[in-house]
């Protein structure tokens, strides 16, 4: 039996591959909106955003929770109407994102296409919170006793690091004279606290922990944090297209306790509770609302996640190839120009992931006008599979013999033919190995997309540190890594049948 | 069928050919040889462009090879390397074809012209559908030869053809080839180092030395008339074997 030859089947492969995709692609699919509830990456704030989505259910649209990260993230996106609503607290209105206190907040927002709610009536204010024995051995009980202790090891999330309202303006008001003071993930700063590994980190006043640790409030005896109240920021236009929307929103209005956010927030931290049934159990028992969750089964939830890491890995791989095959290509014909591709493909290499990732924001919204999600996340991953299938087909065509490039010179073959027929084929397990090392990287560096909405394995495994929760982040590390061995195992398949013709 | 005229080639700033004039004629076998480095597969190269002349020009059946030209030129003459220079990737028939089918030549037609060039060249039809890994040196030889002839061309050229086969096999297809360039009776131009082949096949020799011609003329004239002390001398370093009595 003949083997089939390198230069039919790899466009052969990459088109079943395309067809395959392109049904699922976002956009491609003819679907309406659905209402889209916007969360940040913390737990009251999925488990609002859930009772929103479940709401709009109960409401009658096709609705889904879309967890985006940060407030420059959610704000974002509300404003680009990629997502229709999220849950937000009027201190970090005022200082973070209007950076002004407005007489009429709503007059204010409106000027920006966007409604507030009346608050849903709990706050979540920012504090500074220790471990008791800690603080009793050092006689600290208010945020001003903190100046007398100039060691102590301070440990805040990297968002409350920056913000006017968050160290830097404590450290003012106060005049604290702490230098310790590091960024870390606020999951991992209870955790820190906890096992003594820090001595100060930022609390929410509604967060399941402080009860659960047992830790101490210290006291704002100055008054420098403001009030965060909850309340709903949404789309002018969502109540235009969705009334019944807003007004099932709107139900929430003075409805949920700061000691009821306090237990909702610890049946998901503590007793490791799902967000969805969390928020539909508040629903049924405080409104009479009955309405599916968004959890799903576990096997429901990882084709899902299954399904959107491939949505992220196959566009970004394929275009990689084609893109980087005829760089490859150029690189190889042209010495100068090999020296310049392999070095930029090397540069982009050398960029941290997560801040390539996060650079693809602005970028993605300037070029296709949606900055969160898949695309930059796409765009990312696509930079990111370049290398390696650049680097092996220059390697790949300059590892061929001059002989043999002679011999098909000599025989009239044009340049082009002589490409297509003699060079690519036989360069073929070279590139084919670059692309496999490209695939490899890309589904892991594809979980980094769950930082930026985009979905994908890495979303259970970021809800899962932010929540502590191991099942969790296997539910994501697990399936990862078994597509990681899959798409490794069918490289090596591909490669063995075009290595046969030795 | 070739000639050359004033050409000069040199690489990087060093001289490997000329100034020299040359004619090559139609229907007979010429053989380039010289010590290595003489510049003998250098000039090969300029016959059909593989390499650009530094001054002077060369041409082919009347016209001049320029990088415009050497493509048609090309096609006109078949060329052999040492080892065959085959493709790995492709099966005997698959290299002997390669042009005809880049060319879009009826497909029937070149199956026959394969049968025609496996029985002309003595190659086994089974071993056809193998690849080149697969097949003797001798064998791998035989198909760089039909993948040569397979347009028909007016001349063949042969780099070292023979060189990498051991000297049984390598007597054996001597005598085949010269048999065969008396058959097609086309314009052959074969490099060697090995006196003893370049008399085999030659109806006349060149004999080459630092990029320039030294000597040429019939196989007899660099014997029996040599032009200088070194056609004397490289002709009799090429020994024989001295069997003790």
């Amino acid at each position: 039996m003949r083997p089939p030859s390198a230069p039919h089947a790899l466009p052969l492969l990459a088109c079943c591959a395309l067809a395959a995709v392109i049904p699922l692609v976002p956009g491609c699919a003819p679907a309406a909106k659905p209402v889209v509830i916007g969360a940040k990456k913390f737990t009251e704030s999925v488990i609002l955003a859930e009772t929103g989505a479940q709401l709009a259910r109960h409401a009658g649209a096709a609705a889904r929770r879309d967890d985006l990260g940060g407030t420059p993230a959610l704000w974002l996106a509300l404003t680009q109407g990629d997502i229709d609503a999220y849950p937000e607290y009027t201190g970090t209105i005022t200082r973070q994102i209007l950076k002004a206190d407005p007489p009429d907040l709503a007059a204010a927002l409106a000027a920006h296409g966007v409604r507030v709610s009346r608050p849903l009536g709990f706050r979540n204010n920012y504090a500074l919170g220790m471990r008791k024995d800690v603080a009793a051995a050092r006689g600290i009980t208010r945020v001003s006793d903190l100046r007398a202790h100039p060691a102590l090891r301070l440990g805040f999330i990297h968002e409350f690091l920056d913000r006017p309202d968050g160290w830097t303006g404590v450290k003012r008001h106060y005049g604290l004279p702490q230098t310790d003071v590091r960024g870390m993930n606020h999951t991992l700063a209870y955790r820190a606290l906890v096992e003594g590994a820090i001595d100060v980190t930022e609390v929410y006043t509604t967060d399941g922990e402080i009860a659960q640790y047992d830790l101490l409030v210290l006291d704002d005896d100055q008054h420098f944090f403001p009030a965060y109240e909850a309340v709903w920021l949404y789309r002018a236009d969502l109540g235009e297209r969705h009334p019944a929307v807003v007004d099932q929103l709107r139900r929430l209005e003075g409805r949920i306790t700061e000691a009821r956010m306090q237990r909702m927030n610890a049946a998901v931290q503590a007793d490791k509770r799902e967000e969805g049934a969390v928020a539909a159990e508040f629903l049924r028992a405080e409104l009479g609302v009955a309405a599916g969750t968004s959890d799903g089964t576990l096997a429901s939830r990882v084709l899902a996640t299954t399904g959107e890491h491939l949505l992220l890995v196959v566009p970004s791989l394929l275009t990689a190839v084609l893109v980087a095959v005829p760089l490859g290509v150029v690189a190889a014909r042209r010495p100068w120009a090999g020296r310049v591709v392999l070095a930029a493909a090397g540069v982009l290499q050398t960029i941290p992931s997560l801040a390539l990732l996060l650079f693809m924001i602005p970028v993605m919204m300037w070029l296709v006008g949606r900055g969160t999600g898949a695309p930059p996340a796409v765009a990312a991953l696509f930079l990111y599979s370049l290398l390696p299938v650049v680097r092996n087909t220059h390697a790949g065509l300059t590892g061929i013999p001059g002989s043999l490039r002679e011999a098909a010179a000599a025989m009239g073959l044009p340049p082009l033919a002589a490409l297509w027929r003699v060079e690519l084929p036989l360069a073929a397990p070279t590139i084919l190995a670059g692309v496999r090392t490209a695939a490899v990287i890309n589904v892991g560096t594809a979980t980094l997309g769950g930082f930026i909405g985009a979905g994908g394995y890495g979303r259970p495994i970021l809800r899962g540190i932010d929540k502590f929760d191991v099942p969790l982040m296997l539910e994501g590390a697990i399936p990862a890594a078994a597509l990681a061995l899959a798409i490794e195992a069918l490289f090596g398949l591909v490669e063995r049948l075009v290595a046969r013709r030795g | 069928m070739f000639a050359l005229r004033d050409v000069s080639k040199g690489y990087a700033g060093r001289p490997a050919l000329g100034p020299l004039s040359l004619d090559l004629p139609a229907g007979r076998t010429t053989v380039l040889i010289g010590p290595s480095g003489c510049g003998k597969s250098t000039l090969l190269r300029l016959l059909i462009g593989l390499v650009e002349p530094d001054t002077g020009t060369v041409t082919f059946d009347g016209t001049p090879v320029t990088p415009v030209t050497a493509r048609a030129v090309r096609l006109r003459v078949g060329y052999v390397i040492q080892d065959g220079g085959l493709f790995p990737h492709l099966t005997a028939r698959g290299n002997v074809t390669l042009m005809a089918r880049h060319l879009g030549r009826d497909r029937a037609a070149t199956a026959a012209r394969v049968a025609e060039l496996a029985d002309l060249a003595r190659f086994p039809p089974d071993g056809l559908d193998r690849y080149p890994h697969q097949l003797s040196g001798g064998q791998r030889q035989r198909v760089g030869l039909m993948r040569a002839l397979v347009l028909d061309p007016a001349a063949l050229l042969l780099d070292e053809p023979l060189g990498a086969l051991d000297p049984l096999v390598r007597a054996d297809l001597q005598a085949e080839l010269r048999d065969i360039f008396r058959r097609l009776g086309k314009t052959v131009v074969l490099v060697t180092h090995d006196l003893g082949e370049a008399t085999f096949f030659a109806d006349r020799v060149v004999l080459l030395r630092d990029g320039r011609v030294v000597q040429e003329g019939s196989p007899a004239d660099l014997w029996h008339r040599p032009a200088d002390p070194f056609v004397t001398r490289f002709v009799q370093a090429q020994r024989g074997p001295e069997v003790p009595a």
